[in-house]
């Protein structure tokens, strides 16, 4: 049962990731997709501090706009103080992490939920703890209640948005001249993704997050020819990689969410053997 | 009526100064050159007016208006440069893309622009590649997608940067004639070029530029050895093979 | 016990990692790879907790090596994806640098919960501890960094040159592959050592921020060196220094932070200054 849980609870983890993940890499903002989910940290801690839960959706709400905030600070450092891109996204990504460590390593000192190396990789594993029950079922937990809405919006934006979407990572400058504002696509991308940060913080971290963004649309990528079906292939190989993830982790009694980003590496690398041989039998049929 | 209006337009790049003080005032139904040396500010111009690049100036006026109430009259062509050809996208897909409307982004395509997409596609010669992925074309054919993605806009005014580099001759073929059968049809282009040798068959306008408006008028009467040597520094008859 | 010559050979230590690591930073900046250092300082936790487990000891020369290894296995793996794929560099440094530290946070899972291994201290490597330095360690990084500083110095004038105008250097007959390679070597060896100091989460300041706030000082490159020294010794003495006298502050952050204030107090004198001299 618990296994069933944790597969559930990384999977609405997994899945907005996927999404959210191939459209950072078609944008190359990769690196700044890694600074906001770096960046949240700082903000959860502090929303801990003050309602001393993530619970509220205030705190959530507040905690994401903190991460958001990265990217204004990112602009900054690069327009006004004109510091080249990676520097900036470097700087700002390893302020406001080392402000989240700081703070952590003061007000919650080593052993508490909340410690050093939850920042690194979650405590997915905790997160069967909390169970809602009706009669004799259990309907679900406390991060599964949390993620469930998230990836409601993001499915439903991304599917019923999907030619805008398509139109906006292929050319900024077309979208725009169609009469699109652009920059409201990209501030609701890059809210989305520090308010998927946030929820799914307890669950694999800050750091293990940028895997989870990057390898299954990566695998996608290898192959799949149109948007659609590389974010059907991204979410297919992310639920893969949850499943053998919790199941190996539970095996092995070891840290469950390093071992789903070492699945979807897996993964990653089957395909990309797969898709090297098939191209050379594609290239000797055509000759 | 007037196509385009500009007074005073003047970009800055990095504290230089990339164009300044342009004029110009473009009638509606020709097919005009802009044409200069490397760096001489073709593109800028052209991003300036359509607002993709910051600039300064007095007045831009698209049929008299701004461009934001006549964006739907208005496409743009960028440069081949600027496009990811890994993008995962299909050929026919790109052609979609001109049936978006703003007001209503979560619509689907409907049947009218199903029907308008495989008219565009016939029409460059591309409907046989609808399917395939858009960085399998040569760059011609590449230039002919984005070609069928202006037609389904419908507009009145169709602005292109460089659609002729890197392209085979029977696509720069295909390309003319549409654009011909456009101009025909009373539509507008704005084509910068690099090809001083087609300049003279294919346009009935030039505009030459060297960080300022050096010259814009009728082709014979603008296409001239003074003027090109001026914006280009050698003479008209030594820059065929460009 | 640490004494108070240990604590002096201590500030000593980590001054030279840190202006090691600031003057190898100022070369990433300048090739804008200021993110690679980040990448390979993630991607080297196996290496170290391999080289842990294959010895069965804690000792500094051996998990330095396995960080060597790991790193230029990391460099080799991201050289090869973006030869044989169509996906964009920022992906493939970010898909490997998170396979790698994965794989690492599994094994040190792994590590943690064999009660004979657990005791190595190794999650130090994490935020970074500089207490758990002992003197040999400090023997061992002082010695490379030294080294390190005079190859730089010899090839100061090439390296630069590379740095800025690779196509020129290569028409002049340099061999690319030798210098990538020498340049990627350094780098390796830096973070190696830094992470044992500030871990591998936050060694990237080490090697970004010093000359950023440099950067925001001066163009000339000598006064650029300077700088990034001065803001690399400075801070890191007070992030030590601070670390020391709070023991549940990880030194990593506390370092980065200091780098970060040295950053902001730049910026607002610079603001500060035109501002006065424009009214003035």
């Amino acid at each position: 049962m618990d296994e069933l849980l944790l597969i559930i609870t990384a999977s609405l983890v997994a899945i907005p990731a996927a999404i959210i993940g191939v459209f950072l890499q078609l944008k190359k903002s990769v690196m700044i997709g890694d600074a906001i989910s770096h960046a949240v940290l700082p903000g959860i801690v502090i929303a801990y501090l003050v309602a001393g839960t993530m619970d509220s959706n205030v705190v959530v709400f507040g905690a994401a706009i903190a991460g958001f905030s990265t990217t204004l600070l990112i602009d900054f450092f690069h327009t006004r103080l004109a510091i080249q891109k990676d520097a900036a996204i470097g700087t700002a990504s390893t302020f406001l992490f080392s402000l989240g460590v700081l703070l952590l390593a003061l007000f919650f000192g080593q052993n508490t939920e909340l410690d050093q190396e939850c920042v690194l990789y979650g405590a997915i594993e905790t997160s069967v703890i909390e169970q809602y029950v009706t009669g004799e079922y259990i309907i679900g937990t406390r991060a599964i209640f949390q993620l469930l809405p998230l990836n409601i919006v993001v499915i439903i934006l991304v599917f019923k948005g999907l030619n805008v979407w398509k139109s906006w990572l292929f050319s900024d400058s077309f979208t725009t001249m169609l009469g699109f504002n652009v920059s409201t696509w990209r501030i609701l991308l890059l809210l989305l993704l520090s308010l998927h940060a946030v929820l799914s913080f307890e669950s694999v971290g800050a750091v293990m997050l940028i895997g989870l963004l990057v390898l299954p649309g990566a695998t996608a990528l290898l192959i799949a020819k149109s948007l659609k079906s590389t974010l059907i292939l991204a979410v297919s190989v992310a639920l893969i990689a949850c499943v053998s993830g919790v199941l190996i982790g539970f095996q092995l009694n070891i840290s469950i969410a390093p071992v789903i980003i070492l699945s979807n590496s897996f993964l990653f690398l089957i395909t990309i053997i797969y898709s090297k041989k098939h191209k050379r039998h594609l290239n000797f049929t055509k000759n | 009526m007037n196509c385009i209006e500009i007074t005073n337009l003047s970009v800055n790049y990095d504290n230089q100064l990339a164009l300044k003080n342009v004029n110009l005032t473009i009638d509606s139904g020709q097919m005009i050159a802009i044409i200069g040396q490397n760096g001489s500010g073709k593109s800028t111009l052209i991003k300036a007016i359509l607002g993709l690049i910051p600039a300064q100036f007095e007045k831009v006026l698209f049929f008299g208006q701004q461009l934001a109430q006549v964006r739907s009259q208005v496409t743009y062509i960028p440069q081949r440069e600027s496009i990811d050809w890994d993008f995962p996208i299909s050929v026919y897909e790109v052609v979609e893309m001109g049936r978006l409307n703003p007001n209503k982004w979560w619509k689907k395509t409907g049947q009218m622009d199903k029907q308008l997409i495989h008219e565009a596609l016939e029409k460059v010669g591309m409907l046989s590649e609808a399917s395939k992925q858009i960085g399998e074309l040569s760059g011609g054919q590449q230039q002919r997608v984005f070609l069928a993605r202006a037609l389904v806009q419908n507009t009145s005014l169709l602005i292109m940067d460089e659609p002729f580099s890197g392209v085979d001759i029977r696509s720069q073929k295909v390309i003319f004639d549409v654009l011909t059968e456009l101009k025909n049809a009373g539509k507008t282009i704005l084509i910068v070029h690099h090809d001083l040798s087609t300049v003279a068959a294919h346009f009935d306008h030039v505009i030459v530029l060297k960080n300022e408006l050096l010259a814009f008028g009728e082709t014979e009467k603008v296409f001239q050895s003074t003027i090109i040597e001026k914006a280009f520094g050698i003479p008209l008859n030594l820059s065929k093979n460009d | 016990m640490i004494d108070d010559l240990s604590i002096l050979y201590l500030f000593i230590g980590i001054s030279f990692i840190s202006v090691t690591s600031g003057v190898i930073g100022v070369f990433n900046f300048l090739q804008k790879k200021a993110l690679v250092g980040d990448a390979v300082a993630h991607a080297v936790l196996p290496g170290i907790i391999i080289a842990y487990l294959l010895s069965g000891v804690r000792v500094s020369w051996i998990l330095l090596l396995g960080a060597v290894i790991a790193g230029f296995l990391t460099l080799s793996v991201i050289t090869l994806l973006l030869k044989h794929s169509k996906l964009k560099q920022d992906s493939v440094i970010a898909l490997v640098m998170i396979s790698f530290f994965a794989f690492g946070l599994s094994l040190l899972s792994y590590v943690q919960l064999q009660p004979t291994l657990s005791q190595a201290g190794l999650s130090d490597f994490l935020f970074g501890k500089v207490t758990s330095l002992t003197e040999n360690d400090l023997d061992l990084f002082i010695f490379i960094c030294s080294l390190l500083l005079i190859v730089i110095r010899l090839f100061f004038k090439r390296i630069i040159a590379i740095v800025f105008d690779s196509t020129f250097m290569r028409f002049k007959g340099y061999s690319m592959v030798k210098w990538t390679f020498f340049l990627n070597l350094i780098t390796i060896i830096i973070v190696a050592i830094g992470i044992q100091a500030v871990g591998v989460v936050l060694m990237s300041a080490l090697l970004i921020l010093p000359v950023t706030t440099a950067k925001q000082l001066t163009n000339k490159r000598f006064n650029l060196m300077v700088w990034t020294i001065f803001f690399s010794i400075s801070s890191a003495i007070i992030g030590t220094f601070i670390s020391l006298n709070s023991s549940q502050l990880p030194t990593g952050p506390l370092i980065s932070m200091v780098l970060c204030c040295g950053l902001f107090i730049t910026v607002s004198l610079k603001w500060f200054i035109s501002k006065t001299q424009a009214n003035g």
